[in-house]
């Protein structure tokens, strides 16, 4: 079982390093099959993981408002959406993120939210 | 031990012998025949006595284990009990903490001192030296000074400041949410009212629920986002990360997206009546996309649309002192577009927006253009008089009279000064690791009018904005220094009280600004920021656009209740030199 375990922890790493978006072709192999659902479970406690620490680092930061910021992770990617009230919070959110996911591994899906409207004329 | 053991095994022995002794019926022992009778009667009794308490003592023992049980369901009940109450109160918890979570908001407040850059400065009538255009401009004399407090001025400041609520609802086990918002924009520093001075008038209430971005949608993880209501359009939301000042003084809206000067910002507002979708993120790339009902009845967008309170854009009918019309800028309908790139700390951004019929028809009158005072001294059966409103100006002058400021002069004709507007850009930024961040935009704006009416176009020109930002101390402090270019119009209207025909072309502008931040914890933010904006001859760029909520701007203090014909009404001057230092607190929630 440490064995199984210790392979599917060592797929889920590689599958983690892929690039962004990847999807994995379809496998029809049982035996295939049956490694890749361990695969998947791996990476799933895995990505549950990170987005756990992502959300403790940005929760634990004592300068950045991240009150409304979600943290979801998928295939080792981290997606942070939501608001955030100025540009430095966000710079911070997504340099907090990428020290944990790694760079080019950070979705940045967060809008500011300014209030500086004049009208038009 | 083993004595102990001998001696048991003895007393054993002999009790046994004992009993043998005494249940032998011989003549050992003499008894009598009723004696043994009346023993084992009584034996029998007593037997049957312990027989009844071992009976009572069976009952007596299934009564306490029923009642054991019993109590064991109680508890188990009561712990089921307990437990579901703990998940109500936790579910409670969890939804009120939900619920709370909900409000986000803003409160800004500053204290300001600002200078117009205007004292001293001399304005001039200005004419053909022949009489007709194709001669020399002239000097035909001298107008008065500027009138008011246009020199440095204390003031306090409510800033960007907003409270709104916003919340998800999971349409039932499907993956699209419906998501809503409300919002509204407080005043921190005065009591709320309609945003009525001088030099804007609108109907809009300070204060009021829906002032803010306040809409509905639906959202769906690879699908996107779709939003109906009132919103801020892409072009401008997708760079308003390269803005550091957003809010204060010196805010690129002073230059970028404000194509005409002054506070408003053509190119960078909120817009009523939006439909909105939000790409998903393929691998970085997303791209937005807006429309924006005009819902115009009139067909040169010189009514306020339907269901809205100002013109569209934000301006209240006769802004400026002018006929109550929405001849001042507003439009009909309205696109915007954006595509973004992003990975690790490199942003790239391209916009475009589009406003249609766009009517500054209102930009003829009280203007200081020799041209357009040709035209007016042509009259209404003059060869140009086919530019100018001739018909709506002999219609105030038969209601009101000739000598109505209100009929001072004749807007230009809206057959030639309703054209569409639009604007596009392209930005960059990229944050380093330890903590610099420089971002850079070109912009490029365009009004679509004939070329007869491009010597009073002040709307097409190019803008550049660079700035750079450092953060340090862990996202503790942040310093940042910007610059923002205006580039020179084609044309200009002349509506400036000391507008010179020589110095078309001369209107471009510079604006540096520099700003301090100290975050004191997650939500609380001190700053300091100052500006400068140097004006050319004809530029009345401002240094107050973009939120801020003091506006320090090229309008000195005069307020006469008619049109600005002969420098009456809010009169610009071109060329002023603004001057502001802020500070403020910003709590952030």
């Amino acid at each position: 079982l440490s064995r199984i375990l210790a392979v599917a922890l060592g797929i889920a790493a590689v599958a983690a390093g892929s690039p962004v978006m990847a999807v994995d072709p379809p496998r029809a192999d049982p035996e295939d099959q049956a490694t890749e659902e361990v695969v998947i479970s791996a990476r799933r406690a895995a990505d549950a993981t990170l987005a756990a620490k992502v959300v403790e680092v940005l929760r634990d930061d004592p300068y950045v408002l991240a009150e409304h910021v979600s943290v979801t992770v998928e295939n080792g990617v981290v997606t942070v959406e939501g608001t955030v009230p100025s540009v430095q919070d966000m710079r911070r959110v997504l340099r907090l993120a990428r020290r944990l996911a790694g760079k080019g591994r950070v979705m940045n899906m967060l809008e500011l939210d300014l209030e500086d409207d004049d009208g038009t004329g | 031990m083993r004595i102990g053991s001998r001696v048991r095994g003895y007393l054993i022995a002999m009790f046994v012998a004992l009993l043998v002794v005494l249940c032998y019926p011989g003549a050992t022992i003499a008894q009598t025949q009723s004696s043994q009778s009346a023993q084992t009667e009584d034996l029998q009794q007593k037997l049957r006595t312990l027989q009844q308490q071992m009976d009572d003592l069976n009952q007596a023992l299934k009564a306490l284990q029923q009642q054991q049980q019993q109590q064991n369901q109680d508890v188990q009940k009561a712990t089921v009990a307990a437990n579901k109450a703990q998940e109500v109160v936790t579910k409670q918890q969890g939804l009120w903490d939900t619920f709370m979570k909900g409000f986000f908001g803003t409160l800004d407040a500053s204290v300001d001192y600002t200078t117009k850059g205007m004292n001293g400065m001399v304005a001039n009538s200005w004419g053909y030296a022949g009489g007709a255009p194709g001669s020399p401009y002239v000097v035909t004399g001298v107008k008065g000074g500027p009138y008011g407090n246009v020199g440095w001025l204390g003031a306090m400041s409510s800033n960007g400041s907003n409270i709104g609520y916003r919340g998800t609802h999971q349409i039932g086990k499907s993956d699209v949410d419906f998501i809503y918002q409300v919002a509204t924009s407080i005043n921190m520093v005065a009591a709320p009212g309609v945003q009525n001075t001088w030099t804007k008038q609108s109907n809009t209430v300070q204060g009021a629920i829906g002032l803010g971005d306040t809409f509905l949608g639906f959202r769906e993880k690879d699908w996107g986002l779709v939003r109906f209501g009132e919103l801020f359009m892409p072009y401008k939301t997708s760079t308003d990360r390269l803005n550091p000042f957003a809010g204060q003084l010196g805010s690129y809206d002073v230059i970028m997206g404000n194509s005409g000067g002054d506070n408003r910002i053509e190119f960078g507002t909120r817009m009523d009546h939006v439909f909105d979708y939000t790409s998903p993120n393929w691998s970085g790339f997303s791209f937005d996309a807006a429309y924006a009902f005009g819902q115009q009845v009139d067909p040169n967008s010189n009514l306020v649309p339907l269901g809205s309170v100002d013109c569209t854009g934000g301006n209240v009918p006769g802004s400026g002192n002018l006929p109550i019309n929405c001849d001042d800028g507003g439009f009909d309908d309205a696109y915007s577009v954006d595509l973004k790139f992003e990975r690790n700390g490199l942003y790239l951004v391209a916009a475009y927006e589009m406003h249609t019929k766009v009517n500054r028809s209102s930009d003829g009158d009280g203007s200081n253009n020799p041209l357009y005072d040709y035209w007016y001294s042509e009259g209404p059966n003059g060869a140009d008089a086919k530019y100018l409103d001739w018909a709506d100006f002999q219609a105030y002058e038969n209601e009101y009279g000739a000598s109505v400021a209100t009929a001072g002069s004749p807007e230009f004709s809206t057959q030639y000064d309703v054209g569409n507007e639009w604007a596009m850009k392209f930005g960059g930024q990229y944050s380093f690791d330890f903590g610099l961040t420089i971002s850079y935009l070109y912009e490029d704006m365009h009004r679509d009018v004939p070329q007869v009416m491009e010597f009073q176009n002040e709307r097409q020109r190019t803008g550049d904005w660079v700035a750079l930002e450092q953060d340090f101390n862990n996202g503790a402090d942040r310093v940042a220094v910007g610059w923002a270019h205006a580039g020179a119009t084609v044309g200009d209207p002349g509506g400036q009280h000391n507008f010179n025909p020589t110095g078309i072309g001369k209107n471009q502008a510079n604006m540096y600004t520099i700003g301090y931040w100290h975050k004191l914890d997650k939500q609380l933010t001190l700053y300091l920021d100052a500006a400068e904006t140097l004006n050319d001859g004809n530029a009345h760029y401002d240094i107050g656009a973009g939120g801020h909520g003091i506006k320090t701007d090229c309008h000195d203090a005069t307020h006469a209740q008619f049109i600005d014909y002969s420098s009456a009404g809010p009169t610009t001057w071109g060329g002023c030199h603004e001057i502001g230092i802020s500070t403020g607190v910003s709590y952030r929630f």
